[in-house]
């Protein structure tokens, strides 16, 4: 079971709300699915996103895959420590495995689903 | 649906990239409503890395004595010498809606077709299972969906997925002139001796398929098990200057 407390998107990326922040990472179904993360490309903090704009690329030994903001808002911050070490995204995707925080400015073109609804779709 | 297919002949590194690049955003903004397969070839051989590799391994004074360009791919992966192969791009749409094909779902479509196609041309052909890469070079080991002969590496491949469309790019060994590109590391990790005995090409195989009945055949071959019918490509999307400019973005100046 993932946790309940978080929001799911279509792309297997999960979001936490914290008032008016969210922080972003991608599911561990995600994570086994990519495989061995060698090397994650984000934003620059302060940077203005658009719900479903890609906002990076995460690379495997073999592939690269875009990430998407889930939610319209501003770059808080993005995880360092992944940049020495992207496999915290696999051995870690709810904890220190994060990738960005963004300050929401709307949630209007948000497709987020609940952890039960996340579950049925990956099956 | 059918597949689209097309010889691009040969183009420099760059072109070629930035050509597969221009297939892969028509098919993820929807401008592209096909798979499409482009099979070419380089001239003057160059160097491709993957996507994110870093640019610090390579030996800029060996590829500016040899006049060796080297170009960014949007695909992930290891380097490669391009030189002596038959060179695939596969642009495809998913197709499986909310529940996209993961990117091993990805390679196993178009590694089924490869080793079709492969078998047609009389070369006994095999998608290995499964496999862990060095990553520095890419044909210096073989990962699962990787198209082995003999257990020899034949095939080298990448992928790029978006929300709505995949990228395979895969390199068909016909001769050992990739093997250079250890001359072109400044650590490559394996030496000429393991890498040689590490792959295969369709030259010492004694097969030498041309680029349009690689490009015809890899397609009948996809429709076999996408349905639809296999139709020549006429006229490629245009591509644009942030394409070109990731392809050249490792600049070697001669």
């Amino acid at each position: 079971m993932r946790p309940d407390d978080l929001n799911y998107t279509k792309e297997h990326e999960w979001v936490r709300s914290e008032g008016q922040e969210v922080t972003v990472g991608i599911t561990d179904y995600a994570a086994e699915e990519l495989g061995d993360i060698v090397f994650i490309e984000l934003p620059e903090e302060g940077r203005s996103m658009s719900a479903g704009e890609p906002m990076g690329t995460i690379e495997t030994v073999k592939a690269v895959e875009e990430v998407y903001a889930p939610v319209t808002g501003t770059i808080l911050a993005v995880n360092h420590a992944l940049i020495d070490s992207p496999d915290l995204v696999n051995s870690e995707p709810y904890g220190e495995g994060w990738l960005v925080r963004i300050a929401v400015e709307s949630m209007e073109d948000a497709e987020l689903m609940s952890a039960s609804d996340y579950d049925a779709m990956v099956g | 649906m059918p597949v689209l297919w097309i010889d691009d002949g040969v183009q420099t590194g760059a072109a070629n990239m930035a050509r597969d690049h221009a297939l892969w955003r028509g098919c993820e903004e929807g401008q592209l409503t096909a798979p499409v397969i482009r099979v070419y070839q380089w001239k003057p051989a160059a160097v491709s890395i993957g996507h994110h590799q870093s640019t610090e391994q390579l030996d800029f004074d060996a590829l500016r004595r040899d006049k060796v360009s080297v170009v960014r791919r949007p695909t992930g992966g290891g380097a490669v010498l391009h030189d002596e192969e038959l060179t695939f791009a596969v642009a495809a749409p998913l197709l499986r809606g909310e529940r996209r094909e993961t990117a091993k779902q990805a390679y196993a479509v178009v590694s089924d077709a490869l080793v079709a196609t492969l078998r047609s041309f009389g070369v006994d052909a095999k998608c290995r299972s499964d496999g862990r890469a060095q990553a520095q070079v890419c044909f210096s080991s073989t990962l699962g969906h990787e198209i082995t002969v003999g257990g020899r590496k034949l095939v080298g491949s990448a992928l790029r997925r978006g929300r709505r469309s995949f990228l395979i790019h895969g390199s068909i060994l016909l001769g050992d002139g990739h093997c250079r590109l250890l001359e072109y590391l400044k650590e490559p990790g394996v030496d000429a001796a393991t890498l040689r005995a590490r792959c295969v090409d369709l030259g010492s195989l004694g097969v030498q398929p041309g680029r349009r009945d690689l490009a015809a055949a890899l397609a009948n071959a996809l429709t076999a098990s996408r349905g639809g019918k296999a139709v020549p490509l006429v006229g490629l999307p245009a591509c644009t200057e942030p394409e070109l400019a990731l392809a050249k973005s490792p600049r070697v100046d001669f």
